[in-house]
């Protein structure tokens, strides 16, 4: 479904160009549940990046569902991560004006969904994370495993193919963050690819696919 | 905190925000330059046109025929009556204590034509007193006989344009000139004066008043100036003129006189109120400068919580605080004023050097006024921004 | 997006940051209520001149002795080539002209028993209560009768009837002015004033015998009436023609009413244009309001822009809804301004009746109009820059 061949990347960083990704080679089948470790810098959230089409390789292919994603445009990388990923951040990223339902209502209306459809989805998927009475509460008013939830509602409301996770349980504590990852467990158990980017072990651990990415060389555990 | 350490911290903020400096201070300085360069146009078109008035003394009364009885006041326009007033009217005024001079005025309209060339001119028929009280001078020649009231004599002065255009490239002085079918002498030339309060000189003839009594067949008089030597009031003067007048015109009071004051006080008025209109309307701009100022600000002050708070922890008072931010908002603001100032005075030499006339030029009260706006509006504006600022706890700095 | 998304989620925005928005928009509302106010009252002052200038009548042309005055102001002076009755008598031959009207004015002392009353005479021909739009109350206007030998008839204006006879009726009653005897024939109604002068106070005699009475050979002016459906350059162009048959030379002016309106509206267009420029400065600071809060707010929802990205949201949408916030907030901005300045008028105008309109449907229009121009402009940088923030940059930003 995923497929990287000897991708690159470089940023611009004074005289010398930082190489953040050497020749990285990667395959993702729909269903896996993969975890990407590593020490900070090693180049794993660029990564994610890039298999989330939110940062372009200068080198290489990505191919995403049989599209060649190197050689498109802005605007066609938007509508495929509109159609195929779903993003979790370590900081949640919930705009704190909108409450929870909004929020999570928000891929559906950049879809256009008429507002009736919205609110049926929406009751779903709160459903699904356990937030069915939370939905009109302000990210302010939600302690942070609850946020992540509604972040998570809001990455599978849209039925995306693969959910990418940068570091999802960094701002919650241990029993919260367990949480979280069983969550995401239990949907990949219902067909969703997932990707974890993380740097605690135990929970790296658990993935079925392990991949590790050291100084922008990835190698697969 | 000192002030020289006040100007020191706001000085550094100020330019590590500098697109926020930039932008309030293009505003302020944009409303500052807006207010002095309207009012500053303002005062100068009133002092032009009283420094116009004053130059025709100051003791100056002028009688037009005819008077109005009607509840609209004003003066007569049309200046037309039943019963001529008369150089004998005059020469009676003159008569009367307290009038220093008397200078009778026929006016009206000819075709001037030297060869085959000739323009249509204003015609002035008047005494040497006329050409003294307008503080008009001779360029080259000689001016108005003594007997202008009293003999028609056939010379004639003529304006700067018309000795031009008539004459040139030859002296004008001595060559003779046709007025309407009658000759003339030119006597002299006038020195080049352009426009006195709406006559334009460049472009008239000059004659004795006998003389245009022939010319127009008319002894009718168009005005009378009468200049006062301040020795008798000028009401008592005024009242003996229309008591002379009456007796003279079988019992009708069909003159109206007007001072030189009165004229010159009406005017004053209306551009003092122009001005002040004008101005007002320019600094509502300065309000809205000030309200950006407060808005601005207070998304400074949230910006800065952490900083504020460790002023405070290292000491600062609610007192402090309050000076400082006040201070940083009266600072920008000087600095705007300074700058819009400076942009106006440009633009003012600019147009002196193309208008050169009405000499532009900015009142002493005008800066001061405009300055202290200026300060007014910083402070009240940056006052509840500076408040908010004053009750940051010090706990802040502890937050991330 | 749909479009009651699009609105919900401007609104949203913009209610969300209530006290910055607030102030932006009252900022705005300032300059906008100054604009509107300026143009609205240059306006007023444009139609009440125009309207005053054009009471009587807009198929006349006026001639006056002398050149080149457009104001016919020369009239006043003497001259030798002046225009005479004969002139204006010549005129009435030419068949474009439907009416002629001889001018003679000054002052003169009007005598009724022991009454006398100075006021403002005016010679004329019976063609002037059609010319001029005079509205006779009682008995009649000046005959037709000829023009170098007319009848010692005077109309009087209503006050100054009033003056001199209060209710009585005096058709037929004797004056004197200046020592001579005139018949009243009539009494006009109510005009009001024009430039100052009181119209209710003249008289109207014969211009013939105004021209004796003022001891004057030329007329001040002759106004001419002629058939609608001609075009003013024309008449001016017969007029012409005809009066240098008789004179020799062009030595008098001529004025169409399309003349002097332009002269007119040249004036007031200037003092409208300073008056709105005056406004502007306020505008233009409003402006830079809009432009730094919304510069500000974007730098601060970065990573709102970023999330809109990482989820799919197209660049040219994430303009679009930025530019929308602006204009909106300009909105908000201009339709405060408008409502205060409808709501001052109406308090006012219990006060003060005579208050010129501060608000019409074109001023309200031209701020509305404004409004959202300025909003887009304000706008469009802050939100083209947000859209071409990279995504993970602005995901970054905390």
């Amino acid at each position: 479904m995923i497929s990287l061949k000897r991708v690159n990347k470089w940023y611009p960083s004074g005289d010398k160009p930082l190489h953040v990704l050497k020749q990285v080679d990667l395959d993702i089948a729909q269903g896996d549940y993969i975890s990407i470790m590593g020490p900070s810098g090693s180049g794993k959230s660029t990564l994610l990046n890039m298999i989330g089409l939110l940062d372009i390789i200068d080198e290489g292919e990505y191919w995403l569902e049989g599209t060649p994603t190197h050689l498109l445009k802005e605007e066609q990388r938007a509508e495929l991560r509109g159609l195929y990923l779903g993003f979790i951040f370590q900081n949640f990223q919930l705009i704190n004006r909108l409450s929870a339902a909004e929020n999570i209502a928000l891929p559906l209306v950049l879809a256009e969904i008429p507002k009736k459809e919205r609110n049926i989805m929406v009751a779903n998927v709160l459903e699904k994370v356990g937030l069915q009475d939370r939905a009109h509460h302000r990210p302010g008013q939600l302690s942070g495993g609850q946020l992540q939830r509604v972040a998570i509602a809001r990455a599978i409301v849209t039925q995306p193919k693969v959910i990418l996770a940068d570091e999802p349980t960094g701002n919650l504590d241990q029993s919260a963050g367990l949480d979280i990852v069983q969550l995401l467990e239990s949907l990949n158990q219902q067909g969703l690819t997932l990707l974890v980017v993380t740097h605690d072990r135990v929970i790296g651990k658990r993935a079925t696919r392990k991949v590790r990415m050291v100084d922008g060389v990835l190698s697969e555990q | 905190m000192t002030i020289n350490d006040n100007i020191a911290f706001n000085a550094q903020l100020l330019i590590r925000h500098r697109w926020r400096t930039t932008l309030l201070m293009l505003c302020v300085a944009m409303g500052v330059s807006a207010v002095v360069l309207l009012v500053s146009v303002g005062e100068s078109a009133r002092l032009y046109v009283a420094r116009e008035f004053s130059m025709l003394g100051s003791n100056l009364l002028i009688i037009l025929p005819g008077k109005k009885q009607t509840s609209g006041g004003g003066i007569p326009f049309y200046g037309t009556t039943t019963r001529d007033l008369t150089l004998q009217d005059a020469a009676s005024i003159r008569q009367l204590s307290g009038v220093d001079s008397v200078a009778p005025v026929i006016a009206g309209t000819a075709n001037a034509s030297v060869g085959a060339r000739s323009k249509n001119v204003m015609v002035l028929g008047s005494t040497l007193d006329f050409l003294k009280a307008r503080q008009l001078s001779i360029a080259m020649g000689a001016s108005l006989p003594d007997d202008a009231e009293s003999v028609s004599r056939n010379v004639v002065l003529i304006g700067s344009n018309l000795a031009q255009e008539l004459f040139a490239p030859h002296n004008p002085l001595g060559k003779m000139l046709t007025i309407d079918d009658y000759r003339f002498r030119v006597a002299g030339v006038l020195a080049i004066r352009g426009e006195s309060l709406g006559l334009d000189m460049r472009d008239a003839v000059i004659l004795p008043v006998k003389t245009s009594e022939r010319l127009f067949n008319s002894f009718s008089l168009f005005r009378i100036l009468i200049s006062l030597n301040g020795l008798t009031d000028e009401k008592t003067v005024i009242s003996d003129i229309y008591a002379l007048i009456k007796k003279r015109h079988q019992g009708e009071e069909d003159i109206t006189i007007v001072t030189q004051q009165s004229m010159m006080q009406a005017f004053n008025n209306i551009m003092v109120t122009l001005t002040t209109i004008v101005g007002l309307l320019g600094s509502v701009s300065l309000v809205v400068a000030g309200i950006l100022i407060m808005n601005l600000s207070l998304i400074s002050v949230q910006q800065r919580r952490t900083e504020i708070g460790l002023l405070k922890a290292l000491g600062a008072s609610q007192h402090v605080v309050l000076t400082l931010f006040i201070s940083e908002s009266i600072i920008l603001v000087m600095l705007a004023s300074a700058i819009g100032l400076g942009f106006t005075q440009v633009l003012l030499l600019l147009a002196n050097y193309w208008w050169p006339t009405l000499s532009f030029s900015t009142p002493l009260w005008a800066y001061l006024s405009a300055v202290c706006v200026a300060l007014l509006t910083a402070v009240l504006f940056s006052y509840l921004p500076a408040k908010q600022a004053a009750s940051i706890s010090p706990v802040e700095a502890l937050r991330k | 997006m749909r479009a009651s998304d699009t609105l919900s989620w401007v609104k949203h925005a913009v209610l969300a940051q209530r006290s910055r928005n607030f102030l932006t928009v009252l900022g705005f509302a300032i300059g906008i209520s100054a604009v509107t106010l300026l143009a609205a009252v240059g306006d007023s002052l444009k139609q009440y001149v125009l309207s005053e200038f054009t009471q009587f009548g807009s198929n006349i042309i006026g001639v006056t002795p002398g050149k080149s005055d457009t104001m016919g102001i020369t009239g006043i002076l003497r001259t030798n080539r002046g225009i005479t009755l004969g002139d204006a008598q010549s005129l009435l031959t030419l068949n474009e002209v439907t009416g002629v009207v001889p001018v003679v004015a000054g002052t003169a002392e009007i005598k009724y028993r022991n009454l006398t009353r100075a006021t403002e005479l005016v010679g004329v021909s019976h063609f002037a209560a059609k010319a001029w739009k005079l509205e006779v109350a009682q008995g009649q206007f000046l005959p037709e009768d000829h023009f170098t030998h007319p009848r010692a008839f005077v109309v009087l204006g209503s006050k100054l009837h009033h003056e001199l006879f209060g209710d009585y009726t005096a058709l037929g009653e004797s004056i004197r002015i200046a020592g001579h005897r005139f018949t009243i024939v009539g009494v006009l109604a109510p005009k009001g004033q024009f430039l100052g002068m009181d119209l209710d106070e003249m008289a109207y005699i014969p211009a013939a015998k105004g021209l004796s009475m003022f001891n004057r050979t030329s007329l001040m002016e002759i106004d001419l009436l002629y058939s609608p459906s001609l075009e003013s350059a024309y008449m001016a162009g017969k007029i012409r023609e005809h009066l240098i048959r008789r004179h020799g030379v062009e030595d008098f002016t001529i004025v169409t009413q399309d003349q002097m309106l332009d002269t007119l509206d040249g004036i007031l267009n200037t003092i409208r244009f300073a008056g709105i420029a005056i406004g502007s400065i306020s505008l233009l600071v409003g402006s830079v309001g809009i432009y730094s809060i919304l510069t500000i707010s974007l730098w601060q929802r970065r990573n709102e822009v970023g999330l809109l990205r990482a989820l799919g949201m197209q660049q040219s949408l994430l303009i679009r809804l930025f530019l929308a916030e602006a204009i909106f907030i300009a909105l908000m901005g201009g339709s405060v301004g408008l409502i205060v300045l409808a709501l001052v008028q109406v308090t006012l105008s219990t006060f003060m009746p005579q208050l010129p309109a501060l608000l019409t449907l074109y001023s309200a229009s031209l701020g509305i109009g404004v409004s959202i121009f300025i909003g887009a402009l304000a706008g469009a940088e802050p939100a083209f820059k947000a859209s071409r923030l990279p995504p993970i940059a602005a995901l970054r930003a905390q």
